[in-house]
C-alpha cells in the first residue's frame, strides 16, 4: 500500500522556489535558466500528456517559462513552484487546444474529412510500446477535463488542493474529475484486454 | 461493474490520491489488511497508475536542452528590451502614418510619398551589415573572443563548451571558429564545440553544414545531427569520425591564435587577428596554466553563487576580478556581482554594480538585464 509521493521540491541548489521566482519578479534572467533547469521535463511531460501535438510541445514549453517570468509577480510564495508552474502551462494548452480546435473547424468546414488533432504517423505508432500505446490511447479517450485533473493529480502526483489551483476549480471538482476520469480508464483498460485477449489466436 | 459491498473501498482512492492522512490513513490500512475487496481495489488502482505511467513522455538531449534554454533566455530578454511603450508608440505612429499617406495619396501628392519610402527604402538597404550575425552562448565555462579581419569574422574558442547560432553567411564572407588545435568554417547553422586542455574534444551540429579542419587532417564537412568527436585522450587525435561525416578534398588549415585572453562579449570588434592561413597552432602547455587557476577560481564563486551565499560569492567574484583581470570570465563576475547585491536587498549597490558592468563592458551579453538593474524602478 503505497502512496505517491507528493509535491516533491526538487532543490538542486541552496536556493527555494519561493525566493527563485522573487528573483524572477525582479526581473533576473538567471532566475529564469534555474527555474527551468528545474522544472523543464515536469513542464514538457505534463504538455505532452495533455493531447499536444509533438510539433507544438516546444513552443508552449516556450510560452510557459516566458508566461512564468510575466506572472512572477503573483506567484503567492508556496514552497515548490511546480504546480504554479503546471497551471500555467493548463492554461496555455487550454488556450492553444481552443486555437487548434477553431482551426480544425474551418478545415473541417472545407473537407470532408473530419479533422483528428490526436492523428498519429505510421512511424510514430511503430514507435510505441505496447504499454506506452495503451496508456496514451486511454489518456485520449478522455475528456480535456477530466484528463488535466488525472495528469496532474495522478500522473504529476499533486494533492487535490494543488491541482485545483492550477486548473482554477474547486478541490472537490477535481477529486470528481479525478474519479469519473478513473472509471473510465478502468473500463477502457478492461476491454482493451479483451479485445486483445480475443484477437490473441 | 461488480457491486461493491464494503462500504469504505471508496477511501482506496482517497488513499492513493494522499487525501488520507494521519489517523484516517492508518484506520483504512489496518482496515484493507482484513478485507479483500479493498486490497483488490488498491491493487488495481495501483496498476492502473503504472499502466498510465507508462504514457510516452518527449525526452530531450542535453544539446536540445541548452538550446531551448538559450531560447527561452533570449526571448525573455528580447521582451525586456522591447517594452510595451515603444511598441505602442510604434504601433500610434504607424496607426497615423497609414491614413496620411493615404491622404497624400488622393491629394495627387503620390510622388512625394513614394520618395519619400523610396528614401527609407535605400536607408535600409545601404545599412543591412555585410558582417554575418551571430550568438555564442556560453554552455560550460567557454572561454572565447571575437575578432573581425576584413571579409572574415572569427570567434576564438580556447576552452570550454559554447553553443553557436550563425545566421546565413553572406557570398564573399566567411566565418570561422577558431579551436586551439584548428579551425571550424561555417555558412549559417547552430552548432556546439567543446574545447578541452587546447584540444577539441566534439563538435555537435544542428543546423546547416560546418566544416572542421583540424591541425594535420583532412577537412571533415559535418551535417545537422551529426557529431564528431575525439575518443579518448586529446593526445589520441582522431580516433572516431561521425558515422556519415564526408571528407573533403580540401586542404587542411591551421590557424594560429593569439592567447592573451579578451572580453566574451557578443559583439564584435575590428582587431586583426593570427597569422595566415597554414601556420602552426600555438597552443602551448604554459598558457593553460593560469587559465586552469582562473577556471578554478571562477567554479569556486560560482559554487558559492548558486549555494545562495551571495556575501561570499560576490567577495569571491570581486577577487576573481582582481586577481584575473584579462580572463573572459570577468565579464559575467562583473555582472554576477550585481545579481549577488541585489539578491541580499541591496538594490542601490546591485544598481552601482550594474553600472560599472554597462561602462565596462557596453555591448556585454547581459547588457538587457544590467540596464533593467541599473534603471531604479519609477515611483
Amino acid at each position: 500500500m503505497t502512496a505517491m509521493p507528493r509535491n516533491r521540491t526538487a532543490q538542486a541548489s541552496g536556493v527555494g522556489d519561493a525566493e527563485l521566482i522573487a528573483h524572477l519578479a525582479r526581473g533576473e534572467m538567471t532566475a529564469l535558466g534555474q527555474l527551468y533547469d528545474r522544472y523543464d521535463g515536469d513542464v514538457r511531460r505534463l504538455i505532452a500528456r495533455l493531447g499536444v501535438r509533438d510539433g507544438d510541445v516546444d513552443d508552449l514549453v516556450q510560452a510557459t517559462f516566458l508566461d512564468a517570468l510575466k506572472s512572477a509577480a503573483r506567484f503567492d510564495g508556496r514552497e515548490s513552484a511546480k504546480p504554479w508552474l503546471l497551471g500555467i502551462a493548463v492554461m496555455l494548452v487550454r488556450r492553444h487546444r481552443r486555437s487548434v480546435a477553431r482551426l480544425a473547424a474551418r478545415i473541417a468546414a472545407w473537407a470532408a474529412e473530419p479533422f483528428r488533432t490526436n492523428a498519429r504517423t505510421p512511424e510514430e505508432l511503430a514507435e510505441r510500446t505496447q504499454d506506452a500505446d495503451r496508456a496514451q490511447r486511454a489518456l485520449e479517450s478522455l475528456s480535456p477535463k477530466k484528463r488535466e485533473a488525472f495528469v496532474l493529480v495522478v500522473l504529476e502526483g499533486m494533492t487535490g488542493e494543488a491541482a485545483a489551483r492550477a486548473l482554477g476549480i474547486p478541490a472537490p471538482t477535481v477529486g470528481t474529475r479525478v474519479h469519473h476520469a478513473r472509471k473510465e480508464i478502468r473500463e477502457f483498460l478492461q476491454l482493451d484486454g479483451q479485445q486483445r485477449r480475443g484477437s490473441e489466436p | 461493474m461488480n457491486a461493491q459491498k464494503c462500504p469504505r473501498v471508496w477511501e482506496a482512492e482517497a488513499i492513493e490520491d494522499g487525501r488520507l492522512v494521519d489517523a484516517d490513513r492508518a484506520s483504512y490500512e489496518r482496515h484493507a489488511a482484513a478485507c479483500a475487496e479493498c486490497r483488490r481495489e488498491l491493487a488495481v488502482l495501483g496498476e492502473m497508475r503504472a499502466t498510465m505511467g507508462c504514457a510516452p513522455a518527449p525526452v530531450r538531449t542535453p544539446l536540445q536542452r541548452r538550446a531551448e534554454r538559450a531560447a527561452i533566455l533570449r526571448r525573455a530578454n528580447g521582451a525586456y528590451m522591447h517594452d510595451d511603450a515603444p511598441r505602442a508608440r510604434r504601433r500610434l505612429s504607424f496607426a497615423l502614418a497609414v491614413p496620411l499617406l493615404v491622404l497624400l495619396g488622393f491629394a495627387g501628392r503620390g510622388r512625394l510619398a513614394r520618395r519619400h519610402l523610396d528614401v527609407a527604402l535605400g536607408r535600409a538597404a545601404s545599412s543591412a551589415a555585410p558582417t554575418p550575425r551571430f550568438e555564442v552562448l556560453d554552455a560550460r565555462g567557454a572561454v572565447w573572443s571575437t575578432a573581425i579581419d576584413g571579409a572574415v569574422s572569427r570567434v576564438s574558442l580556447r576552452a570550454g563548451v559554447a553553443s553557436f547560432h550563425v545566421e546565413q553567411v553572406a557570398p564573399g564572407r566567411r566565418f570561422l571558429v577558431a579551436l586551439p588545435d584548428g579551425e571550424l568554417e561555417v555558412r549559417g547553422t547552430r552548432f556546439v564545440v567543446d574545447v578541452e586542455g587546447g584540444s577539441t574534444r566534439s563538435v555537435e551540429v544542428t543546423e546547416g553544414l560546418v566544416a572542421l579542419r583540424l591541425t594535420g587532417e583532412t577537412e571533415l564537412l559535418l551535417r545537422a545531427g551529426e557529431r564528431w568527436s575525439v575518443a579518448g585522450s586529446a593526445a589520441a587525435g582522431w580516433t572516431s569520425t561521425p558515422p556519415s561525416a564526408t571528407t573533403s578534398s580540401q586542404p587542411t588549415t591551421a590557424l594560429a591564435l593569439p592567447l592573451a585572453p579578451t572580453s566574451a562579449t557578443r559583439a564584435t570588434s575590428t582587431t586583426s587577428i593570427g597569422a595566415p592561413d597554414g601556420a602552426p597552432s600555438t597552443t602551448g602547455s604554459s598558457a593553460r596554466g593560469p587559465a586552469s587557476r582562473a577556471s578554478e577560481r571562477y567554479a569556486e564563486a560560482i559554487g558559492a553563487y548558486r549555494a545562495g551565499a551571495y556575501a561570499r560569492a560576490d567577495a569571491l567574484f570581486a577577487a576573481f576580478v582582481l586577481d584575473f583581470p584579462g580572463d573572459p570570465s570577468c565579464e559575467d563576475a562583473a555582472f554576477l556581482r550585481a545579481i549577488c547585491h541585489q539578491r541580499m536587498g541591496d538594490d542601490a549597490g546591485a544598481a552601482t554594480l550594474a553600472r560599472a558592468y554597462l561602462t565596462r563592458y557596453p555591448a556585454g551579453l547581459r547588457r538587457p538585464e544590467a540596464t533593467r538593474i541599473a534603471t531604479p524602478p519609477g515611483p
